[in-house]
């Protein structure tokens, strides 16, 4: 009589460090694939910084034309904050919705589902790997926009840790909203609509076109 | 018997799906008021399958085989009707259910596409908790049983369909799964490799004993891999047994063949002559006439050879999807 061979074994370590060997070896593994595309990469990069770069050009004509600052902003103050918000916005680059109408029509989530790990997680350690490629390949483009620019910052030590740690919060709050606003292409083909309205009031109000402290006034 | 490690039982799901005629005009229509159809892809489906069995899973397109894999995998819930699978209900998704199975669909990648497979298989080890000394042997012996120690140095865009098949197969089977659903591992593949996968999933049923259910379309996949077929249709069971039963049952004919020793003589009268090629002839005959007319050909006839062959399973699947066409 046949016999039910036996489970594999689970190793001795905990689930939590179960999981962060996966994060570890997912972050690695999307390094390797964004490091075949170097040049690709690159190229999005710097399309990446021809937004904000004419957004402080134009702030910091306008500025100039205003006696220097406009809305207590100087030139300087303009080039600080759209060096950094560029940094932001590549943070906050997650998986959307247009990719999940792609995987779930192509029938590619199914390979996800069928593993024992919930699928956020390759999703958040992906996109994570690839952050550190782009955060990398942004310092130098930063250096760049600094000489050119000249920003001026005042920050402290605390402030630029609390910020990297927010930077971070940001990038996981925004994975999970675009998760939710994905995962609706289960029930209809054409979730993307929804995060077109999102990506609107994204540019109208998160501080992309214009500054946030000048929103406020 | 031991303990089904698959057990269905009325499984059923049915699909909302809406529908409309072609046309502007029926467009229009159906923005304001939609028709819906139900679909009822799997109808009250009943099985086991005990360890270490290999069943094939038979059906046209449509007939709800991948339905019923993805429910046994789950991958979907289903309307009504329960299955237990090593024990687990699959759609519950847990997680000690996930490690012990697998799913693998033909022409679907699950590998990352722009790196060597070694890469994917390492993240598998993460995603299924191998220990690594587990890891390294699993994965030395499935790269040696598919013989793809090149292949997986290779970034996967750059293997062809087949060899990208049998890496991927390797992927899947890292984790040494204890039930397999195969749903058409070797469709697209030439003759060479569906054999090379073919061969491979019988040594990987002898060696680690697992259980596999198997679709596919090609006849020599499941003449060569399972003794025993379920054969679905607009999602109900035709069919659950033997191979060797299914021509019994469903197949009122036996094929003879027959190398005659003088030449060209009319054969005509012992039943339809299906071919002829020289001195030899193909007559189809009624299955419960078939001792007696050979028994006849042999001692009427100068034969040099007779052979009596149960029509091909392709034809006895045909049958069988044959007498179930709605009326």
């Amino acid at each position: 009589m046949s016999t039910v061979p036996a489970q594999p074994q689970l190793p001795k370590e905990s689930l939590a460090r179960s999981l962060a060997d996966f994060y570890l070896t997912m972050m690695r593994t999307q390094i390797q694939s964004e490091f075949q595309y170097r040049a690709a990469t690159y190229m999005y990069l710097i399309g990446m910084v021809a937004e904000p770069v004419i957004y402080l050009v134009v702030w910091s004509t306008i500025a100039r034309s205003h006696g220097g600052q406009i809305g207590g902003i100087t030139p300087g103050g303009f080039a600080a904050y759209y060096i950094v918000w560029t940094l932001v916005r590549n943070m906050n680059i997650v998986f959307t919705p247009y990719g999940w109408e792609h995987r779930i029509r192509e029938g590619e989530f199914s390979s996800s589902l069928i593993r024992p790990l919930h699928p956020v997680h390759s999703d958040i350690a992906q996109f994570a790997g690839g952050k550190l490629i782009w955060v990398t390949l942004y310092l130098p483009i930063a250096a760049g926009l600094t000489l050119i620019f000249k920003p001026t910052f005042s920050v402290s030590g605390l402030e630029i840790v609390v910020f990297l740690l927010a930077i971070w919060g940001a990038y996981l709050i925004r994975t999970m909203l675009l998760w939710l606003l994905g995962m609706i292409s289960i029930w209809t083909t054409r979730a993307s609509a929804a995060v077109e309205t999102l990506v609107l009031t994204e540019m109208l109000r998160s501080g992309r076109l214009v500054p946030l402290t000048m929103m406020t006034r | 018997m031991a303990e089904p490690v698959v057990h269905v039982s009325d499984l059923t799901r049915v699909f909302k799906v809406p529908e409309r005629e072609g046309g502007l005009a029926a467009a229009l229509r159906s923005v304001v008021r939609r028709r819906w159809r139900e679909v009822r892809a799997v109808d009250s489906i009943s099985f086991d399958i005990g360890p270490g069995e290999v069943v094939g899973f038979l059906g046209p397109n449509g007939a709800g085989k991948t339905t019923s894999l993805k429910m046994l995998s789950g991958l979907l819930h289903p309307t009504s009707g329960e299955a237990h699978v090593l024990g687990y209900v699959p759609w519950r998704r847990e997680r000690d259910y996930l490690r012990q199975m697998t799913l693998v669909m033909g022409n679907r990648n699950q590998l990352q596409w722009d790196l060597p497979a070694l890469d994917s298989f390492e993240l598998n080890r993460a995603i299924y908790r191998l220990r690594r000394e587990d890891f390294l042997a699993m994965r030395n012996e499935l790269i040696a049983l598919l013989d793809v120690e090149d292949l997986v140095r290779k970034p996967v865009r750059n293997l062809s369909l087949g060899e990208r098949m049998k890496v991927e197969v390797v992927g899947s089977l890292l984790h040494r799964p204890r039930v397999l659903f195969l749903d058409e591992p070797t469709i697209g593949l030439d003759v060479t490799m569906q054999k090379r996968i073919r061969s491979f999933v019988a040594e990987y049923n002898r060696r680690h004993g697992a259980t596999v259910l198997l679709t596919s379309h090609y006849m020599a996949d499941v003449v060569a891999l399972c003794k025993r077929v379920v054969v679905i249709h607009h999602g109900r069971i035709l069919f659950d047994g033997d191979l060797s039963a299914l021509a019994d049952r469903f197949a009122a004919y036996k094929t003879i063949e027959v190398a005659l020793a003088d030449g060209f003589v009319s054969l005509d009268h012992y039943g339809e002559v299906l071919e002829r090629d020289g001195d030899r002839v193909k007559l189809r005959v009624p299955k419960a006439e078939t001792p007696r007319i050979a028994a006849r050909v042999l001692s009427e006839q100068q034969v040099a050879d007779l052979t009596i062959e149960d029509p091909p399973i392709e034809d006895v699947i045909e049958l069988v999807f044959a007498q179930d066409k709605p009326s």
